[in-house]
């Protein structure tokens, strides 16, 4: 009975809350600028099949077309093998946002349940978890990617994979310390004297109210991871040809940049506008979501 | 909002800061110059394996040893064989027997003088070593008749001895500094070349130091500087910049620029080498003959040549060398015709194609025309999942490891034979990572080889057309282009060529007054 009330009042309280994060949102410029650009570059790659032919466009070559200039017909111009580079462009980032997405959501999961474990407990787990944590954190996390990718051998689930585990102990950090802020509260005490199971009380009770920083954590996330990938397509270890990538079509201009710039400015300024706009909206989400800063 | 007006600014100093040296390029360059008369930067692609010569067979580490060591016969640029520290030599009747007479008074960079001794130590111990059995397969020993006789005997007549004798892996190496210290020579070499290694620091730059008492008189040019550059971009800019004075490869997209360069004097030749799409013979899909021919018929090579090279090439057609006369001039492959592929598939069993992981090398040498393989070959049913690996796993893995159903390669010859384009790639007896990285075993093949090593001539030639004739047939590996090898230098630096085998001699190097 207790325990509905409770529930009821905290999600009243988190409808208005949610509003005024909102609002304060709406008024960041910068952050709404990114906010647009995102659900533009989402809208233009999710609808990628609508109006083109990944075989045609995307995968087959022409000898008798390398390096055209952008023109009409190739907005973007063609790449070293005569492909349509704005085709390219539109489906690797279908790659990009799609690995950045994934990974985020495997790391948040796993992050989360390895922070609240530790965070909720304490003691001695919290110490044992925390210390394995620290060992990966101690490790720039695209140095483990590229161990990880290098072990186990390239390829898009191999990179999924690397990415997830080398994102994870940021993720249990910063759930970790949300926890242990929230973990004191007196709402927190009700439920434990209730008997609510600790499955029930993390779940319900903990995350909810310390999802701020863990989602200002998971955009901000997404643009490095998206980097990252470029990153690792870049110096061979990413997505193997012919699927387009920015980072491996980075790579395959470098060779002719001199001569034909457009072929590292397209796939440049993509990888840019996606990790931008990311930032931007991670930075306004934080200030938004920062109780200090209200006015 | 001032603190952020603040960063940025910053921000933009920083760049400024960034981006400054590169604009100031030009005026390092003038006072260079008078410095430069008697120093050379040589822009290199990779590090030595080893600086010991037996230790290493990669043609990028014998542009290390060709300057510290010479051979008892060299290859010139123009692939004449001419006597080094063998003054004439002379071949026994049956071609089983080279007798070497030794150049007198020749001195190695430790002061001692070259004996008999040293020749014959130098000729077993890479006779016994694992990573020169390409060019050592026919020997069997060297001896020493008297102070200034070397006698060479051979498993079997074999009359492309002699340049065997001009590779990198029989230079003459000290015997008294090797025993003295067998594991550190390779840091610390002593030959009787013209430069002496005085500095190596690993991944940035070797530095070289003329030798006073060489044979044929100090070299014209007093230091040479090998910097490391694995960037071709970076290595052109640099040569356009005048931070280096020769770079001994480059890629096709900068040869425009480097030939519109007034600074700049760019050569090319042929390269005695083809690319190849080479396949497990022995295990995996690739096993069967039928797969194999089915490919074969795949390849648009034209395509592939204009797309990884622009067309700055030759289609190769036989399983030979094309710049060697034993290349059959009217061979032919089998013709692009992805019909015939497929129906040649579905009869070996496969109607619908199959999926295969294509190991390549990441450098775009290999990789790129990996990729326009991959395309043809999806035209005939197989999905080829490309697999780029770093450079020496990927040899590993294919090249000595035999661990790969297909991949794409080069077989180049480091000296002008056509017995080192055939032997260790198709005997059986050279499967274990020797050369015969495509693992072909057959008996017809072995034959045809043995009689190649012991005929002469134009028979000789006949003998490697049924070698060509036998790899088509049995579709070992596909022949597809040939490059050429580019060379750009300072335009005051003469003597200058691009040689076909990579044996760049920087003695033959000197600035015009």
């Amino acid at each position: 009975m207790s325990e509905h009330v409770i529930n009821l009042k905290s999600s009243v309280k988190k409808r208005s809350q949610l509003k005024a994060i909102f609002h304060k949102f709406k008024k960041n410029k910068l952050a709404m600028f990114g906010f647009v650009i995102l659900v533009i570059l989402i809208i233009i790659v999710s609808t990628a099949g609508l109006y083109l032919d990944y075989e045609a466009d995307v995968e087959t070559q022409d000898m008798k077309a390398m390096f055209l200039g952008p023109s009409w017909d190739h907005p973007f111009g063609t790449d070293q093998f005569g492909r349509d580079m704005f085709a390219r462009i539109i489906y690797g980032g279908r790659i990009s946002l799609f690995v950045g997405l994934f990974t985020i959501s495997i790391a948040l999961t796993l992050g989360s349940l390895i922070g609240a474990t530790a965070g909720y407990y304490g003691g001695k787990i919290d110490n044992i978890i925390m210390r394995i944590m620290d060992v990966f954190l101690a490790i720039p996390a695209t140095i483990i990617a590229i161990a990880i990718v290098a072990s186990l051998g390239t390829g898009l689930i191999n990179i999924l994979i690397a990415l997830s585990i080398s994102r994870t102990p940021q993720f249990a950090r910063v759930v970790r310390s949300a926890i242990l802020s929230v973990k004191e509260q007196d709402f927190i005490e009700a439920a434990r004297a209730c008997g609510t199971k600790d499955r029930r009380i993390i779940l319900r009770h903990i995350i909810p109210n310390a999802i701020g920083p863990i989602i200002v954590q998971a955009t901000l996330s997404m643009a490095t991871t998206i980097l990252v990938v470029a990153g690792l397509s870049f110096i061979g270890l990413g997505i193997q040809p012919p699927t387009p990538e920015w980072g491996t079509m980075l790579a395959d201009g470098k060779s002719q940049m001199r001569y034909y710039p457009y072929l590292v400015v397209v796939p440049g300024i993509a990888i840019v506008l996606a990790v931008l706009s990311l930032n931007l909206i991670g930075d306004g989400l934080r200030d938004a979501l920062d109780p200090r800063l209200k006015n | 909002m001032k603190k952020k007006r603040v960063m940025l600014v910053l921000t933009w100093a920083l760049i400024a800061v960034f981006l400054l040296p590169g604009c100031g390029g030009s005026a390092n360059n003038g006072s260079g110059d008078a410095a430069k008369k008697d120093s050379l930067v040589y822009s290199i692609v990779g590090e030595a394996s080893s600086m010991d010569p037996v230790k290493a067979n990669d043609s990028e580490s014998q542009k290390y040893h060709y300057q510290i060591y010479d051979g008892l016969v060299r290859e010139e640029i123009d692939g004449k064989l001419v006597p080094a520290l063998a003054e004439s030599w002379t071949v026994s009747e049956d071609n089983k027997e080279i007798t070497f007479k030794i150049r007198p008074n020749v001195k190695f960079h430790n002061g001692d003088t070259l004996t008999a001794e040293d020749v014959v130590f130098s000729i077993n111990r890479s006779i016994a070593a694992p990573a020169t059995k390409k060019v050592t397969s026919s020997m069997e020993a060297a001896e020493k008749i008297d102070e200034s006789t070397v006698k060479l005997k051979l498993k079997f007549p074999f009359p492309a001895a002699i340049g065997c004798m001009s590779s990198g892996n029989m230079m003459i190496v000290s015997k008294k500094a090797v025993e003295a210290d067998p594991e550190g020579f390779a840091r610390n070499p002593v030959g009787t070349g013209p430069y002496m290694l005085k500095e190596w620091r690993s991944g940035d730059r070797v530095i070289f130091e003329s030798f006073a008492d060489y044979y044929r008189g100090e070299a014209a040019i007093k230091n040479v500087t090998y910097r490391i550059m694995s960037d071709n971009t970076t290595a052109v800019l640099s040569l356009e910049k005048g931070e280096t004075d020769l770079r001994d490869v480059l890629q096709i997209a900068d040869v425009p620029n480097v030939k519109a360069n007034q600074n700049l004097k760019y050569y090319e030749v042929e390269m005695p080498c083809y690319y190849l799409i080479s396949f497990n013979n022995e295990k995996g899909i690739f096993s069967n003959k039928k797969v194999r021919e089915a490919v074969s018929y795949a390849i648009d090579r034209e395509a592939v040549l204009l797309g990884a090279l622009n067309g700055e090439g030759e289609v190769v057609e036989a399983a030979m060398v094309p710049t060697l006369d034993a290349y059959p001039k009217d061979f032919k492959a089998n013709p692009y015709d992805p019909e015939k592929g497929k129906q040649i598939l579905a009869e070996a069993g496969y109607p619908n194609g199959f999926t295969v992981t294509f190991k390549t090398a990441e450098s775009a040498t290999y990789s790129k025309p990996s990729e326009i393989i991959q395309q043809q070959l999806k035209a005939i049913g197989i999905t080829a999942n490309i697999e780029k690996m770093e450079w020496a796993a990927w040899q590993a893995d294919c090249i000595a490891g035999g661990k790969y159903e297909i991949t794409f390669w080069a077989m180049p010859i480091t000296t002008s034979d056509p017995d080192f384009a055939t032997y260790a790639a198709f005997h059986s007896s050279m499967r274990n990572g020797n050369g015969n990285f495509a693992l072909c075993n057959l008996p017809e093949m072995d034959a045809l080889l043995e009689k190649s090593r012991i005929t002469t001539g134009t028979e000789r030639n006949e003998v490697f057309r049924q070698i060509c004739e036998l790899v088509k047939e049995e579709s070992i590996l596909i022949p597809v282009y040939n490059g050429r090898r580019r060379v750009a230098a300072h335009k005051d630096l003469l003597g200058v060529a691009a040689s076909p085998v990579n044996k760049l001699y920087c003695y033959d190097y000197s600035w015009a007054e």
